[in-house]
């Protein structure tokens, strides 16, 4: 490699490393993590989950049978001995609820303090109660009730023959990790994006770029500062990672820690090779965006106005990401197109890929497309960067960026 | 030898530099003036291979300008521009190194160059706690402490007071003896007519006065003559033959002519009877060329 080249990438990572913002950086995250789950811990602890007392006006055997399961239904049976004073017990909040039962048919009346009633398992306890009551009347043999009252079994699993393990990975695994790709890939793009940004636009406005430029080269600034950046989230990722052994290691019994490591092994290398270099690719191509951008500004106050539409851009598979995690959406003709565009493509492909709405192959096609992208734009991305890093315009950023893109002669036509 | 031949450049309808034809050898400084906007250094620029020239070349020793030989090249640029929040040293060292220097070594020369051009300060400073002279003469060992062979400075006194200015007036001339090729803007004339060897004057992006400064200066005729003469007043010189306009100067007055030959008729006015303690015919300094030069059309 260039020697510049390193030098400039060198100057650029040690230059942030020292940095707080960087730091800021790296444990942002894990500070978000470990707010959110004190909060939702703290939820959890102050919310009220006492058991919901409710009065049953039913039958006698059908208020017993109630009673001697009231712990598997997560209820406690309060005794009152008509409709109507169970209804004011209601009413004045020494109640939950009262379960009224007439024959086939049942009502449940709760006040707006009442604690939560699981009313799916107390309908399907009643509706076995009702089957095996009925049963009893047409003298069946208690082998026969017991047999009726068995459930019937539905376990979901997708047959792929190309990926076993993939397949039988838990909806909801895939559903959580197509979110948590789709924010992840969103956060390391709008972070780099900005630090990029921010080390271009000071070096602008701070008018040393004559001075750099004379002693290196428009190409060895701009390799050596994506490089330089890029081995600042190499940084980032090797961190989480040695973090995240010593967790796997010290924290190997804790439940936490089994149920993360449940997820991210509920998928295949296969997958996460993909999704990295996703990841890498399109974190890469974001960054040229930025740094094109960034080359545009005339001093550090034009910054967030030059990575609004790179950030713009990045919202849009965030977004996606987000409204295809519900089941089914992946199958969408307008999300499968998206998934194979580059900058797109990353954090769409891979929950496609998990959620088997698409091949092995595509997802290769997808990665082929968004390499080529990464190249055009390194390559175009230097052109621009050359001619925009030494000019002060007072012109609209989002204006001359648009412009950056299009053909000189057809500029000089429209002039 | 660095040679610039017929060079142009043009952005849009303003032809910004036009037919720029000059060489500069070792151990010679070369004078750059000319109005803001004359394209001075835009000029710069194309050397640097900033921006790409629409037209002629620029040769060192012969050969064109590559990527490796610009990095040898030392600029000064007009718009002073440091990391604010880096120490000197980080700074000097990480350029050094782009230009190749060993770490060590641009280490010991910017303890050197600190001392020479009186920075006050220590090495391991904040750029942003120096002071303006301060920061600019960090800026200029920025493009010194390489030994480059070949030096551009863009307006390198400006903000200079005169102590410091004359500082780096001393470093242009040490680096001339030592055998650089110079280059540089000002807009400072007496600076200009001191070190340059030669001078090359731009207006509109043309050319319109090149060559050694005494020779430009001896083009325009001994047409400024300061006299000190008792008992003669303004009026009485304004009369005389040949004198275009008046000025009290100190002790005495400062007579612009028509043409050089009118000063012999003057002296002998002013020496009839006798001694005068001044009389100095002199070609027009160069900032008075220059503000003719400014104000003619064409």
């Amino acid at each position: 490699m260039d020697k510049q080249i390193k030098l400039v990438a060198k100057h650029t990572f040690f230059t942030r490393l020292k940095k707080k913002s960087f730091w800021w950086v790296l444990f942002g995250p894990v500070a978000l993590i470990v707010f959110s789950a004190a909060i939702g811990w703290g939820v959890s602890v102050f919310s009220s989950n006492k058991t919901a007392d409710v009065a049953v006006v039913a039958p006698a055997e059908v208020r017993t049978a109630i009673k001697e399961n009231q712990k598997h239904l997560n209820i406690q049976v309060k005794s009152e001995k008509t409709e109507s004073s169970a209804k004011k017990s209601l009413n004045k909040g020494e109640l939950d609820g009262v379960l009224i039962i007439n024959n086939d048919k049942g009502t449940i009346l709760t006040q707006p303090k009442s604690n939560s009633i699981d009313t799916d398992k107390l309908k399907s306890f009643l509706s076995k109660q009702i089957l095996a009551d009925k049963a009893a009347k047409y003298n069946l043999t208690s082998q026969q009730i017991a047999d009726l009252k068995n459930p019937f079994s539905l376990s979901s699993k997708v047959v792929d023959k190309n990926e076993k393990k993939d397949s039988e990975a838990a909806d909801a695994v895939k559903q959580i990790l197509t979110m948590a790709i789709g924010i992840l890939v969103f956060i390391i793009v709008s972070t780099y994006s900005s630090i990029i940004g921010n080390e271009i636009a000071n070096e602008k406005s701070s008018r040393i770029m004559e001075t750099l430029l004379a002693a290196s080269s428009a190409k060895a600034q701009y390799f050596g500062k994506i490089l330089g950046v890029s081995y600042l989230l190499l940084t980032q990722l090797v961190l989480y990672g040695i973090a995240g052994g010593i967790i796997a290691v010290v924290g190997q019994k804790m439940a936490i820690t089994k149920m993360v490591f449940s997820y991210l092994t509920a998928l295949t290398p296969g997958f996460w090779f993909f999704t990295l270099a996703f990841v890498i690719i399109s974190t890469a191509s974001y960054l040229i965006l930025a740094a094109i951008a960034a080359s545009l500004v005339n001093d550090q106050s034009q910054i967030s106005q030059a990575m609004t539409p790179v950030t713009l851009i990045a919202m849009v598979p965030y977004i996606v990401a987000i409204s295809s995690s519900s089941a089914g959406a992946g199958n969408n003709a307008f999300i499968q197109v998206l998934s194979y565009i580059p900058l797109m493509g990353q954090s769409i492909m891979p929950s496609q890929l998990a959620n088997h709405y698409a091949t092995w192959w595509q997802a290769s096609l997808s990665l082929v497309l968004a390499v080529l992208f990464f190249a055009f734009l390194l390559h175009f991305g230097l052109k621009l960067y050359k001619k925009n890093v030494l000019s002060y315009s007072e012109e609209n950023i989002s204006k001359q960026l648009l412009a950056s893109f299009l053909p000189e002669k057809w500029l000089k036509r429209k002039k | 030898m660095i040679t610039i031949s017929k060079l142009n450049k043009a952005f849009g309808d303003h032809q910004a530099v036009s037919d720029l034809s000059v060489s500069i050898k070792p151990g010679e400084v070369l004078g750059l003036i000319g109005q803001n906007g004359a394209g001075k250094t835009t000029t710069f620029r194309m050397i640097l291979n900033f921006i790409e020239a629409d037209s002629g070349s620029i040769t060192w020793n012969g050969q064109p300008l590559t990527e490796k030989e610009r990095h040898k090249i030392g600029f000064l640029p007009e718009e002073r521009g440091l990391y604010q929040k880096e120490s000197i040293e980080d700074q000097v060292l990480y350029l050094a190194e782009l230009h190749g220097m060993n770490k060590a070594e641009a280490k010991e020369a910017l303890t050197d160059w600190m001392n020479k051009l009186q920075v006050v300060g220590k090495a391991s400073d904040l750029v942003q706690t120096l002071s303006k002279g301060n920061a600019q003469k960090i800026q200029m060992i920025l493009a010194l402490i390489f030994k480059p062979d070949f030096i551009i400075l863009d307006e390198p006194f400006s903000g200079l007071d005169l102590v410091n200015a004359g500082l780096f007036m001393d470093t242009i001339k040490e680096l001339k003896e030592q055998g650089a090729m110079i280059i540089f803007s000002s807009h400072n004339m007496d600076n200009v007519t001191e070190i340059s060897d030669q001078l090359v004057m731009l207006k509109q992006g043309r050319t319109v006065l090149q060559g050694p400064v005494q020779e430009i200066r001896e083009s325009f005729g001994r047409i400024r003559l300061y006299v000190e003469a008792p008992d003669f007043s303004t009026a009485d010189y304004s009369a005389m033959a040949g004198v275009n306009r008046v000025e009290k100067q100190g002790a005495g007055y400062l007579l612009y002519l028509d043409k050089e030959e009118a000063g012999k008729a003057i002296f002998d006015k002013v020496t009839a009877k006798g001694y005068i303690p001044a009389f100095s015919q002199q070609p027009p300094t160069l900032a008075e060329i220059f503000k003719t030069e400014v104000a003619s059309h064409g």
